[in-house]
């Protein structure tokens, strides 16, 4: 077993495990615009198309996720800010017509997560890699 | 603090909305218990910090998060003895776990029971009709993400049960999503007049996506009730000439793609003309389609020019008007799409217009069982039915 751990392996598990509850989240998320699609059909079902596109990208960045994928880290990056223009808009409007910002919940999924797995992402690839320790985790497994 | 906490409700969330979409007072407690969390952190740096991960650090975090939250409610105490004493033991136990992954045990089969019992609890609350908030959508949240890194495999484990972890994930995702919106359409429906739109009182709960206005709970005068009924005949006389949607489409209604049994039909024209509940220029016309195929003028929607301006109650308490939030509307065609979910978001190339203009419905159906509001379903469908067996 490796038992070689460098630092961006330690950003990158929590980047992992952000993407894994985000895709989680936006499935859930595909899974109602479905239903909605039903109730409200002029939609015609891009809203359903792209959150579950999505929804795949994260999972399967999640899953992939290392610290020599550069590939990897470009649609992670995508998909993110995809997310956050898209709260920036709705922000913007909540702001302006309720004087209120969105639910804690949406600042919570669209904001928090989102900014953090850019955020561990970037400086993943930022960390030097010549420090070699043994994951806590891994030591006591 | 009773009345303070009631003042908080209303300025934390838009009154008369859903509470899934606003902070309860009788949650504020909880999330005043986060305090607790900084103070905390700062004890730990002066023991001496702990050797642990970053990912051994944000579960510490999450699961002392949601323990702090849990005690703060049992403090409150608005749940009543049983259901604070629950929180207290849940506040214990997350506590316990935390404690563990402090000292760089794993959280264990422990860990991952606690998280999984605090999530069932809430399912089985919301299932009852407990109307769901945003304070009990983050703790679940917070508590999806601990079990996601309690779940989580070592390195070198096998692909099956990183998939199981996944799976087990979207699960419980999508059971708090799912039980979530039941219970928020359950605490509406349980409020007697709260969905009819008819004789809405204040503290009645809105479902998803709904605002009422506080209504006092009275009957209408004489007055209001005559004033009431020439709306509704002056609506019937003004709009017949409707009831040939090619007609509507020649002033401007957008009628194309005519279909089920709650068409809106709107007239962008008489959206912005400051015309307020003029019979004559209703801003949006309500079709269905009879099982026969033939389009049927139920009655039309009039909506006030701008949001946040009351509409006129000229009939009182018959007359409520209600206001939309968090709907999600579609870019790509432009169309409605849904509402907020409870997990924050609204679907990807979709807006979420956190609030519409007040707008009230007129039926203009002979026999219609209520004028204003919203018209039941199965008298919709009998009626429908009814006139597809005319020749």
């Amino acid at each position: 077993m490796d038992t070689t751990r460098r630092p961006t392996d330690e950003l990158l598990d929590v980047a992992r495990v952000l993407l894994r509850v985000q895709s989680a989240v936006l499935v859930a998320t595909t899974i109602e615009a479905l239903i909605w699609n039903l109730v409200f059909p002029g939609a015609a079902g891009t809203p359903f198309l792209l959150t579950g596109v999505a929804a795949v990208l994260v999972l399967v960045a999640g899953a992939r996720l290392r610290a020599n994928r550069s590939r990897t880290r470009r649609i992670v990056y995508v998909v993110e800010t995809v997310i956050l223009v898209n709260l920036l808009i709705d922000l913007v409007l909540a702001v302006v017509i309720t004087g209120h910002v969105p639910p804690i919940v949406a600042l919570l999924t669209r904001f928090v997560l989102p900014l953090s797995v850019i955020a561990l992402v970037r400086q993943s690839t930022r960390v030097t890699v010549t420090p070699i320790a043994v994951s806590p985790l891994e030591a006591t497994s | 603090m009773n009345s303070l906490l009631a003042h908080v409700d209303h300025v934390i969330g838009a009154a008369g909305g859903s509470p899934l979409y606003q902070i309860g007072a009788e949650h504020l407690a909880g999330l005043i218990a986060l305090i607790a969390l900084p103070i905390g952190a700062l004890i730990l740096r002066r023991r001496g910090t702990p050797d642990l991960t970053p990912l051994q650090w944000l579960l510490v975090g999450l699961l002392a998060a949601s323990a702090a939250i849990h005690a703060g409610l049992a403090v409150s105490n608005d749940h009543g003895d049983g259901l604070s004493v629950l929180f207290i033991v849940d506040a214990v136990l997350l506590g316990l776990v935390a404690r563990r992954v402090l000292r760089g045990s794993p959280a264990g089969r422990l860990g991952v029971a606690v998280l999984i019992g605090s999530i069932g609890a809430y399912w089985l609350s919301a299932l009852r009709g407990e109307a769901p908030d945003q304070v009990g959508l983050a703790t679940k949240l917070i508590e999806i993400l601990a079990l996601a890194i309690v779940v989580q495999p070592a390195s070198g484990q096998s692909r099956l049960r990183s998939v199981t972890g996944v799976v087990a994930i979207v699960i419980f995702a999508l059971g708090t999503a799912t039980s979530s919106w039941i219970g928020a359409f359950r605490a509406a429906a349980a409020e007697p007049g709260a969905v009819a739109g008819h004789h809405v009182h204040a503290g009645s709960v809105a479902p998803p996506g709904t605002i009422f206005p506080a209504v006092p709970p009275r009957d209408a005068t004489p007055a209001e009730r005559a004033a009431a009924a020439e709306i509704v005949e002056s609506a019937r006389i003004a709009l017949a000439r409707y009831a040939d949607p090619a007609v509507a489409a020649a002033d401007g209604y957008h009628v194309n793609g005519l279909a089920g049994i709650d068409f809106h039909a709107a007239n962008p024209a008489y959206e912005h003309d400051d015309r307020v509940l003029d019979p004559a220029h209703p801003e949006t016309l309500v079709y269905a389609v009879a099982p026969d195929g033939r389009p049927v003028l139920m009655g039309a929607m009039f909506l006030m020019p701008k949001i946040g301006s009351p509409g006129p109650t000229i009939g009182g308490p018959l007359t409520v008007w209600h206001a939309h939030q968090h709907v999600c509307f579609s870019l790509t065609p432009p169309a409605l799409a849904g509402l907020l979910s409870p997990l924050g978001a609204c679907p990807i190339g979709t807006i979420d217009v956190p609030l519409t203009p007040e707008m009230i419905h007129i039926w203009i159906v002979p026999g219609a069982p209520e004028p204003f509001g919203d018209l039941d379903e199965a008298w919709k469908r009998a009626y429908l039915q009814a006139i597809a067996r005319r020749p």
